[in-house]
């Protein structure tokens, strides 16, 4: 057989691209960010059972599984309109919690992190996460490789796989929990909730020690006021798995909380002719381009936006780091987009905390672990937190639970219009005329993008690798200036 | 043969041709005889992080997936120079480690990972439509590349010549 060498970035089709447009002077004029899109998926659930839909969706993407799955079920539940038992509620949410564990932990030691812990202007070959265990230390290694495998372990514990889950059914789970297994996944919680701490700590040490990057994080390219939307509890406290969406307004004041059946009233999505993605916005405010502020309906769902959408943690070191970090960014709500490192750290130790509250919650390895579907189904809404942003499934069915229509809004769409603009800002900041345009300047652009952990995780499949990105700089005549590829 | 060998195929088998590396490996998996119990072959839909999980206790691996190049012909197949995937070792963003970052963080790590390693690759036509089906030229290269692989695996030695 052939043995060839392929460059991932100048010979793979469908890379993200961030163009940079700049004016006569030099200055940035406009900035574009475009992805490849999965196609087709409404047409692919049209004529399938219902309850098939949590197994087929956790499959769109390789990143979230979880979340899909979780969105998809809960919409089943609406379309079967079940009311859950408390038992199944709480096992969901008992893996759902392991999942955002792993998966923060994820972002922060291997993609956002490096940017600090390495530097933001550190060779791009040592900005990475074998560069954090350099400096940090091998033993950082070692404890996120054992976190993210104890996290499959509770999902293979309670779903039988470690990936890719199907446990999560109309009504409930497909199985409960035992002593012994409860045991278990207790002790991979309380290693979890150490594991926050020390998370913390480095976050500490390496960032907010230092004076440069706390500046970094309030300075004017990363600074960006929109709406901010996240899932609420009944005391409007942070929840990745259930609640009503709360979403405030750059001044901090409640704009809308609403029941995920009503999220048409509040959410539009506009479309531009550039890309075949959406951008989703506040339906009461409307569409007044790419703009933030109070008047535009642009929102962000992300970390910060539900710590900023919330009136606090439902745990207590969670509690605590979250009074910590609005007194040190001046208030509620922060807009300073690079805190979103810091915002998904505080939501890491609440997800460790929260597994460790469910575990040990007497109705946990309760028999109800399902309520079986009576009703006729019609329609249903799912709304959970991915770890990216708000997900939602919305499912529409004939009487006998056959899939006739399909809509989703995925984390990362609620963010486009947010992520296209804080690219856009971050390029005007740091790239001015008359000043050469560097790798590390375009990595400081790309750190506006990389912020929100944009997940475009169903795009990424076919390659032994990840998506490549192409940053590219054109003068004013539309030729090539610089070209930063990953 | 002491050594532990894995097959992974890895794709998406509801993203029209993202599956052809899975489809691969379910061939193969008919193609090798049953007595070579060193040889574990197995699907999956995930990339990164989770390599390490899931190559981690053996000797060699073998993985098969789809490739989408610009000058690719959809059912083509060829093996892919690891050293080729050095350019994204720097990758640090789109949420997952890459393949390359995962060798070199398990390296680093000490963890017992895969000392050989050969990546297959099939060019594709559609990874991005919802379809439970690939595309014909994919779907007709599926057999002869699994036979492929094979014969090559036999000539490195990895698989026996049963």
């Amino acid at each position: 057989m052939k043995r060839i060498s392929i460059d991932p970035v100048t010979r793979l089709e469908g890379h993200g691209k961030i163009e940079i447009f700049l004016d006569d002077k030099g200055d940035v004029a406009n900035a574009y960010f475009q992805v490849p899109e999965l196609r087709g998926f409404e047409k692919f659930a049209e004529g399938r059972p219902v309850e098939e839909l949590p197994r087929i969706t956790s499959r769109i993407c390789g990143v979230c599984p979880e979340a899909h799955m979780m969105a998809a079920a809960k919409a089943c539940d609406a379309v079967y309109g079940i009311e859950l038992p408390s038992t199944a509620k709480k096992l969901r949410e008992l893996q759902y919690s392991a999942f955002f564990l792993g998966d923060h932990t994820t972002h922060f030691y291997a993609l956002g992190g490096p940017d600090f812990v390495c530097g933001p202007d550190a060779p791009k070959a040592e900005r990475n996460i074998v560069g954090v265990i350099k400096k940090v230390g091998v033993e950082v290694g070692g404890k996120v490789i054992k976190t993210r495998r104890e996290c499959h372990e509770v999902a293979q514990i309670l779903g039988g796989k470690p990936v890719t889950p199907v446990n999560a059914i109309p009504g409930g789970m497909s199985k409960g929990l035992n002593k012994e297994e409860r045991d278990r996944i207790e002790k991979i919680a309380r290693d979890g909730v150490e594991f926050g701490k020390f998370t913390l700590k480095v976050f500490e040490d390496i960032v907010l020690k230092n004076k440069a990057y706390v500046d970094l994080i309030l300075s004017d390219p990363y600074t960006f006021p929109t709406y901010y939307m996240g899932l609420v509890d009944a005391n409007n406290k942070v929840n990745f798995y259930d609640g009503k969406v709360r979403v405030v307004g750059p001044d901090g004041k409640e704009h809308c909380k609403y029941q995920p059946h009503e999220y048409r009233e509040f959410v539009a999505e506009h479309v531009e002719p550039w890309t075949y993605l959406k951008f989703p916005y506040l339906k009461k405010i409307g569409w007044k381009g790419f703009t933030g502020g109070l008047e535009s309906g642009v929102y962000q769902a992300t970390p910060l936006s539900r710590l900023n959408a919330a009136d606090g943690m439902a745990t207590p070191l969670a509690q605590a780091e979250y009074e910590k970090m609005y007194k040190t960014l001046g208030g509620k709500p922060v807009k300073h987009n690079l805190a979103m490192h810091w915002a998904r750290v505080i939501e890491l130790t609440y997800a460790a905390e929260r597994l460790l509250q469910l575990v040990t919650d007497p109705e946990i390895t309760g028999p109800d672990y399902r309520a079986l579907p009576t009703k006729i189904p019609t329609e249903g809404v799912g709304i959970v937190e991915a770890p990216r942003g708000t997900l939602t499934h919305h499912y529409w069915t004939d009487e006998n639970g056959i899939v006739t229509k399909a809509n989703l809004i995925v984390g990362t769409t609620n963010n486009h219009a947010p992520i296209c603009m804080s690219i856009k800002k971050a390029a005007q900041g740091v790239i001015k005329a008359g000043k050469p345009v560097t790798d590390a300047l375009l990595n400081m652009v790309e750190m506006s993008f990389r912020s929100y952990d944009p997940c475009y995780g169903c795009a990424t499949h076919s390659l032994p690798g990840e998506m490549p990105l192409e940053v590219t700089v054109y003068d004013k005549d539309r030729n090539v200036l610089h070209k930063l590829t990953r | 043969m002491n050594s532990k060998t894995i097959i992974l195929g890895l794709g998406n088998t509801i993203l029209t041709d993202d599956g052809a590396g899975i489809y691969v490996v379910r061939e193969i998996q008919s193609l090798i005889t049953n007595h070579q119990s060193l040889i574990t072959i197995k699907e999956a839909s995930v990339g990164g992080f989770n390599f390490i999980d899931l190559l981690t206790g053996y000797d060699r691996a073998v993985i098969v997936d789809a490739i989408h190049t610009k000058d690719g012909k959809p059912g083509e197949f060829y093996e892919l120079d690891i050293s080729a995937l050095k350019p994204s070792a720097r990758l640090s963003s789109l949420h997952q480690i890459d393949f390359a970052t995962a060798v070199e963080l398990a390296k680093n790590m000490g963890v017992a990972f895969p000392k050989e390693i050969a990546i297959f690759v099939m060019e594709v036509e559609d990874e991005f439509s919802f379809g439970e089906k690939p595309t014909p030229e994919v779907e007709s290269a599926i057999p002869k590349m699994a036979e492929s692989i094979v014969a090559n695996l036999k000539e490195r030695g990895w698989i026996d010549h049963a």
